[in-house]
């Protein structure tokens, strides 16, 4: 008679986690919810940076009432700045926001006899935000008379 | 045979306290994102608002009327005499070009008051010009604009520059085309009907309510034509 086989007692050993392995995973999940964060933030930060842009308009009007009172008043701006279109940083304190202005000559016309020179400037505005190298230009148009007796009218292919 | 191994007290006890660990995080950073969207979507709000009134008040300053030598048209403003106004806030009163638009009353040369209402918010109302008005009133009702909600209080700055000059000055002729007014430059007081001119330029200082933040907008008025004039 054919003995049959004991049977073989198979002891399934269940490997529990430890509560390291249960860390490191709790670990890694957490690093994975860093760039959900991390999007959110860059979202709000991006909103700011456009918000701040579209307040630029508003500080150039300021900047720019600012130099037609002072061009009028013969403040920090003599005529040679108008002339030779030199670069002038904006005095005026904005936070986050720099920059400067200069004139371009577009056009000139002397009177009929001569006593002066009615001159079409463009003042050209550049603004920056922080964290940008991106530079925000405003165009404002101006009329500026000068007594040509004693300067010599810029020439109309001035630029 | 299998012998089943149950779950311990302090095993348990830590998986509670792994799940609260994650769940409290998880939570937070729901709440974070929701504060976040909460905060962009007022950011949002308040910047289209406030570029609404830059744009809006630009547009009203560009096509602002001269008013030398007329009796239909005004620029000055007031501080709210009958107190019907917030808080006897300043107001201004200015004609203005609206161009065309559907109300042929309120089209082309219209008169305009800005002012800070009862309910805190910066109005334009606009009434068709003066001189189409009947003895009693205007015979057309007026368009009230609410131009930004939340306000608190509105002040004018007005720049005064010299006349536009065709010639340069001649000897002891005044180059100030006010003489009521003591110095060229920024006026703070208000802007009397009896200097019959309108300003270079505006200055509107806004306080908003919520955030008690303080904005200012500068618009130049290109009708006023100055010009600048350099003398050597």
């Amino acid at each position: 008679m054919k003995k049959a086989h004991p049977r073989k007692k198979v002891n399934i050993r269940k490997s529990p986690f430890t509560l390291l392995e249960v860390l490191i995973a709790f670990f890694l999940i957490s690093i994975a919810i860093l760039p959900l964060v991390y999007t959110q933030t860059f979202t709000y930060q991006q909103h700011k940076r456009f918000i701040r842009e579209i307040d630029l308009d508003r500080i150039a009007n300021l900047i720019f009432v600012d130099i037609l009172e002072r061009l009028h008043k013969k403040e920090n701006i003599s005529w040679q700045d108008l002339q030779s279109g030199r670069v002038i940083p904006i005095e005026q304190e904005f936070p986050h926001v720099s920059g400067n202005y200069y004139f371009l000559t577009h056009h000139a016309k002397a009177n009929e006899d001569q006593t002066y020179v009615v001159v079409d400037y463009t003042l050209k505005i550049n603004l920056q935000i922080p964290d940008s190298e991106k530079i925000y230009s405003f165009d404002f148009d101006l009329l500026a008379t000068w007594n040509a007796t004693e300067v010599q009218p810029p020439s109309q292919d001035e630029r | 045979m299998i012998h089943k191994r149950y779950t311990t007290l302090l095993e348990m006890l830590i998986a509670l306290g792994l799940t609260t660990i994650l769940l409290t995080s998880l939570l937070f950073y729901y709440n974070y994102v929701a504060q976040l969207n909460n905060k962009i979507s007022n950011l949002e709000h308040a910047t289209f608002q406030q570029r609404y009134l830059q744009h809006r008040l630009s547009d009203l300053f560009t096509h602002a009327l001269p008013v030398k030598d007329s009796k239909h048209r005004f620029f000055y403003s007031t501080n709210d005499p009958d107190n019907i106004f917030l808080n006897n806030t300043q107001n201004l009163v200015f004609s203005y070009d609206n161009g065309i638009v559907l109300n042929p009353p309120l089209a082309n040369e219209v008169l305009g008051r800005l002012y800070i209402d009862r309910d805190n918010n910066l109005t334009l109302m606009t009434w068709p010009a003066r001189d189409q008005w009947e003895p009693n009133g205007p015979a057309t009702a007026g368009h009230k604009e609410v131009l930004l909600p939340q306000v608190d209080s509105l002040t004018f700055e007005f720049l005064i520059l010299p006349k536009k000059q065709k010639d340069p000055p001649k000897e002891n002729e005044p180059t100030n085309p006010f003489p009521e007014l003591p110095t060229l430059g920024w006026h703070q007081d208000l802007w009397k009907k009896e200097y019959d001119q309108i300003p270079s330029a505006v200055k509107i200082i806004i306080r908003t309510k919520p955030k008690d933040e303080l904005i200012t907008y500068a618009f130049p008025i290109p009708k006023s034509k100055d010009i600048v004039h350099f003398e050597r």
